[in-house]
């Protein structure tokens, strides 16, 4: 979601700009929403994908890395795929093919920009 | 998103490729965590250090206890409540769990969500005795925060009580930790046990109330932006 700060800010005059002067577009204001995520798919490797990136997060698990990496990849990679892969399957927003996280999220987004709007612009 | 697509680096460099020289953060996690909202800004500032211009950036704090969050999440819940057709004995304000080691090494996460929850039930005016907050979606062998959501659930189911409520304030949008933990494990575990009425109650998700705290956030952290 982004605002313009001035309303002419991308009327910007660009006359006195050297040649070959490369492209910065400024003095907009953007809102990004942060959230956890969700699996492209429920089959087993978006699973599988998903899975191992949010469990090598440092931040989500502190164990030493040489006590974690087999459990993870020896264990939990083989076996959580398919069972995490039927729970998202009760779950999936099968219309648009995505976690309902994803769906509400969006829906966030674009109602927030609604509420704003005057002062931004969507994109 | 900090895991899969859209990725938090494409959305950064989306917003700058349209000209944001000033971009505000909002972790959509009530509650702060360092592995929920430190681990999503990690990853916008990860994207910050390959660009050559890089943009002015702000983070929201978490809204634990923001009257307007609070607020919205007793609105929401008495309108879920009056649709039910039961009054619940019990309500259980449920969290997301961590490790109790995490609580140790100092991070806010389960004070916070404790104060929401005490929030909460005062603004609702529910005797506490009915109110209860409990951890969820252990991972592992390691003690994680306590009580336990689903080991609450069955201990209630057999000490009785036969009307139960599941809230969840601390997630900002359903997902698989309510919608299938929640309403469909919790519920069996209820049910197995001798209850008789479940509800979970959803999420803020993108209701006018859920948009009304995102909005009132935003707009209080861009002030001197806009």
């Amino acid at each position: 979601m982004t605002a313009n700060r001035a309303a002419n800010a991308f009327d910007i005059d660009r006359s006195h700009w050297p040649a070959g002067h490369p492209s910065a577009p400024f003095g907009r204001i953007g809102v990004l929403l942060l959230n956890l995520g969700t699996p492209d798919g429920t089959s087993y490797w978006p699973m599988r994908r998903y899975l191992k990136e949010f469990l090598s997060d440092r931040r989500v698990i502190e164990e030493p890395r040489w006590k974690w990496w087999p459990i993870l990849n020896l264990i939990i990679l083989t076996v959580r795929p398919k069972k995490k892969g039927h729970d998202y399957a009760s779950i999936w927003n099968t219309e648009r093919d995505e976690g309902p996280l994803k769906t509400i999220t969006r829906s966030l987004a674009e109602q927030l920009f609604e509420r704003l709007a005057g002062s931004a612009h969507h994109r | 998103m900090r895991y899969a697509n859209p990725s938090t680096e494409s959305r950064i460099n989306a917003l700058k490729d349209q000209g944001c020289d000033r971009i505000l953060l909002v972790p959509l996690y009530p509650h702060y965590a360092a592995a929920t909202s430190a681990t999503a800004c990690d990853e916008a500032f990860r994207a910050l250090m390959k660009m050559r211009w890089q943009p002015a950036v702000r983070v929201a704090p978490s809204y634990h206890d923001d009257p307007v969050y609070i607020d919205a999440l007793a609105r929401s819940m008495t309108a879920s409540l009056a649709k039910l057709d039961f009054e619940p004995e019990k309500i259980i304000a449920t969290f997301h769990g961590m490790p109790e080691k995490y609580l140790q090494k100092g991070d806010p996460y389960h004070c916070q969500c404790l104060k929401t929850s005490r929030l909460l039930c005062e603004k609702l005016g529910i005797v506490p005795d009915r109110w209860l907050t409990t951890f969820q979606s252990r991972f592992g062998n390691d003690p994680w925060l306590q009580p336990y959501t689903d080991a609450t659930v069955e201990r209630l189911a057999k000490d009785g009580v036969k009307k139960l409520v599941l809230i969840a304030p601390g997630f900002s949008a359903d997902c698989l930790e309510t919608l299938e933990e929640l309403d469909v494990e919790n519920r069996d575990i209820f049910e197995n046990n001798g209850g008789k009425k479940f509800a979970y109650l959803p999420a803020l998700n993108d209701s006018p109330e859920g948009i009304d705290v995102i909005e009132a956030i935003a707009r209080r952290e861009l002030m001197g932006w806009i």
